[in-house]
């Protein structure tokens, strides 16, 4: 009852690049990547020093003072260097030369216009830095205006009191003596009818300034969150490739499973022996259980042993993840066998491996920054790599356990589909 | 002559499935050029290019302040999840990071005390995380001095936070260059398209392989050999027609770039002879495992494998420069590091000398027909 399922496997071991395709060159491809593409995981970048050169448009006082205070404050900055230049253009000019870093441009009202260089990990630096100045900038004037305001409210309440207390006065001490409060009433009632605006802003910037220099960096309000999760290009090839072997081998494999019984003359013979069809048809499906298993299982012990990549921390997920991927297998060979029923004339794998190659690659299986959002995450070969590294790194099994039902369903249907179809078709 | 188009006619009626196919792959590559071209390499600078993840347990008015901060201030993408959700998003790298805004950050903020910090998750995007950081530090700095200033009162440090966002100054940045990033985007679709190409090419010529194989075991050969049609005029016009379905592939996708206008400042000329040599390359490739390898299997594992494993060490599939240095030298020694590596060069400004890749490629595609030669004459022999 089951020659068809033996021979298969003889076939197979006998068949060297096809063993070689099936279980080893999957491998060969997880340490090729992981091993092209380790240094990716690395830092790579180092500010060197920067010099900035700053033009100011506009001649107001206003902004004048900014920008002094602004090049105070950086005099002391190791790393940075700020150079007032002649003209935009010829900071531009020096730019494109490539002797400066940035070029500054200071507008009226008070904004900053940075030309970054080609150096986008310093013209990052030099963004961050002026941001920030922006954003002290701003609060800054904050403060400014909040002190201001708290003075004129002073002064008002201040010039209020002394209102009053006039009010409450002899008429002869109000016209020249001096009130209780050592200073004149004309002095309090003329300190009162000051606008706010003219309210010893000096006074206000003063504070401002104190509040400015209070030294927070002894606390910060930023903690970092250890992750506790890393994935190297190992890590992630080592599922990748799987998933790649079980798409495109398994596809291609599956589909050319009649194809070449059909052309070595062993699908006729076949099907003039005592065999029901049904029975014939689920052996050739079967046949390949076997070789799904033998190529999850050798890339997921070679990958682990030999080239340090990891899987799940527990057995029991490893093993869920290894049936995952073994019953997806299995699915997509079902599914290619009845594809291999139709794929009378063209080799099948010729017509079904670019279509396959465009669907790893859009799932991110062969270079994980390929990701289309909104498509990407909708397709098989993402899916199945999603729910395993869903396991491997989160321990979280529900996507697995979704991708083995799945899985399971299709192939049942799928092999029942191809049963009732090898049936009634003429295959041979 | 007559003879030799009579073979390339009758190979191609055999390959026409695959001429069409090639020739539909190749509109397919100039589709995927729009769509690299439109998604564009990464050419933002600044904070732009920086996704981060934000859990919002505050809900308070600084808490969105800050959100509005690193949105319309550092151009950053938010992105809102659970933990669960952006921890996937953080190691699939779509973003940099995840921001925690525990719940009573204000009120903390408020009372000067600094029990209660923003949580920041990393994962191993350095510069990205280090800016980040950054960033956060500055705005939680200028935080401290409103929320000293307000003395513990909510309704001041509102207003200070709303007069702070006011009157931050912009900070703009101009593009170094305006066309730089249109350029960078069309160098960008022209890479992957041709890293596809390089990977596709080879599997396709698998056709012509099976095809000589199947002539080598029907005994065809014998045939031709019993005919007047030379040998080399058979290898000839089945290697020509090979020739015909690959380039059926490469020209839509030329003639598609030069119609868009990509001329010489694209260096469209090299890239086509580049595509040529390849192409001549692969028909070699093809030829040798058609006359070598044992069976249909065979040739399919073979091609499979040296499409991924020479494109993979060659540098189709990502730039070389993330390659240890032996594999950087390994990778001379491939026929697609002379096609791929030249395009890369151009993308960043560099010269490339052209006729050095064109004559290496050649040698590459010499050797193979070479190779194919002895072991037809050997075969030949034999009989």
């Amino acid at each position: 009852m089951f020659s068809i399922f033996k021979a298969a496997q003889l076939d197979l071991l006998r068949d060297r690049f096809g063993l070689f395709f099936l279980i080893f060159f999957p491998t060969i491809l997880c340490f090729l990547l992981g091993t092209l593409l380790a240094s990716m995981d690395n830092p790579d970048a180092v500010i060197e020093p920067m010099t900035v050169e700053y033009v100011v448009e506009g001649d107001s006082a206003e902004t004048q003072t900014v920008v002094d205070a602004l090049i105070e404050q950086f005099e002391d900055v190791e790393g940075l260097d700020l150079v007032q230049a002649s003209s935009l253009d010829a900071a531009r000019a020096h730019l494109d030369a490539g002797e400066i870093t940035a070029a500054i441009a200071i507008e009226e009202p008070f904004a900053i216009r940075i030309y970054e260089g080609t150096d986008s990990v310093q013209s990052r630096a030099v963004g961050a830095i002026f941001t920030g100045v922006a954003r002290i900038t701003g609060s800054y004037q904050a403060l400014v205006g909040h002190y201001e305001q708290l003075y004129a409210e002073q002064y008002a309440e201040q010039a209020a009191a002394a209102q009053a207390a006039a009010a409450q006065m002899p008429q002869d001490e109000v016209s020249g003596g001096e009130a209780s409060g050592g200073e004149t009433v004309q002095d309090a009632t003329a300190g009162a009818n000051t606008p706010a605006a003219s309210a010893d802003q000096a006074a206000a910037a003063d504070s401002a300034d104190a509040a400015i220099d209070v030294d927070f960096s002894a606390t910060s309000l930023v903690a970092n969150k250890e992750f506790g999760i890393s994935r190297t290009m190992m890590d992630y090839y080592a599922i990748a490739m799987i998933v790649m072997i079980i798409f495109m081998g398994g596809f291609s494999g599956g589909a050319m499973t009649l194809y070449d019984a059909r052309r070595q003359g062993t699908l006729r013979r076949t099907l003039a022996s005592p065999q029901s069809r049904s029975s014939i048809y689920v052996q050739y499906v079967l046949s390949w259980v076997p070789a799904n298993m033998a190529q999850v299982l050798v890339v997921m012990l070679v990958a682990s042993l030999c080239f340090g990549a990891q899987y799940a921390m527990s057995w029991q997920d490893n093993l869920l993840l290894f049936v995952m991927l073994f019953v997806a297998g299995q699915a997509t060979t079902s599914i290619a066998v009845i594809i291999g029923m139709f794929i009378k004339r063209a080799n099948p794998s010729l017509v079904l491996m670019p279509l396959l190659w465009v669907l790893l690659f859009l799932s991110g299986t062969f270079n994980k920054d390929v990701f289309i959002a909104g498509f990407s995450q909708y397709l098989p070969p993402y899916a199945l790599q999603s729910a395993a590294f869903d396991l491997t790194l989160f321990g979280r099994q529900e996507a697995a356990l979704v991708a083995v039902a799945v899985s399971a369903a299709v192939f049942a249907l799928a092999l029942a589909v191809g049963t009732v179809l090898f049936n009634r078709k003429k295959v041979a | 002559m007559k003879k030799t188009l009579l073979v390339y006619v009758n190979s191609l009626a055999r390959l026409r499935f695959l001429l069409v196919v090639s020739f539909l792959i190749g509109l397919g590559l100039c589709g995927a050029y729009l769509l690299f071209s439109t998604l564009g390499g990464s050419q933002e600078t600044g904070a732009k290019a920086v996704a981060l993840g934000v859990i919002d347990m505050d809900g308070t008015a600084t808490a969105a302040d800050l959100q509005d901060y690193l949105t319309d201030e550092l151009d950053m993408e938010l992105v809102a999840g659970d933990y669960d959700q952006l921890q996937t998003e953080l190691i699939e790298k779509r973003i940099s990071g995840i921001v925690e805004i525990p719940a009573g950050f204000e009120a903390a903020l408020l009372a000067g005390r600094d029990d209660t910090p923003l949580l920041v998750t990393y994962t191993d995007d350095y510069a990205n995380s280090a800016f980040t950081n950054a960033y956060l530090e500055q705005y939680t700095g200028s935080l401290q001095l409103l929320a000293a200033a307000a003395d513990g009162d909510l309704e001041v440090y509102g207003e200070l936070l709303d007069s702070a966002r006011e009157q931050t100054p912009e900070v703009s940045v101009a593009a170094r260059d305006e066309g730089a990033a249109e350029r960078s985007n069309i160098w960008n679709g022209i890479i992957w398209v041709f890293a596809m190409f390089a990977i596709v090419v080879i599997i396709l010529a698998q056709g012509m392989s099976n095809l000589l194989f199947d002539d080598r075991k029907a005994g065809t050969f014998r045939r031709v050999q019993a005919s007047d049609v030379r040998p080399w005029q058979y290898i000839a016009g089945v290697c020509l027609a090979g020739f015909t379905v690959s380039l059926a592939m490469v020209v839509p996708v030329i003639a598609f770039l030069a119609a868009q206008g990509l001329g010489a400042e694209y260096h469209l000329g090299v890239i086509a002879l580049l595509s040529l040599m390849e192409v001549l390359f692969v028909v070699g490739l093809a030829l040798l495992c058609g006359l070598f390898l044992a069976s249909r299997n065979t040739i399919t594992a073979a091609v499979i494998a040296s499409s991924t494993i020479l494109n993979m060490i060659g540098g189709a599939w990502f730039p070389l420069e993330y390659a240890p240095q032996f594999m950087q030298t390994l990778a001379h020694f491939t026929p697609q590091y002379w096609f791929v590596q030249p395009i890369y060069i151009m993308a960043e400004g560099g010269s490339v000398n052209w006729p050095l890749n064109t004559l290496v490629l050649a040698l590459f595609a010499t050797l193979c027909f070479l190779l194919s030669g002895i072991r037809f004459a050997t075969r030949s022999s034999q009989r």
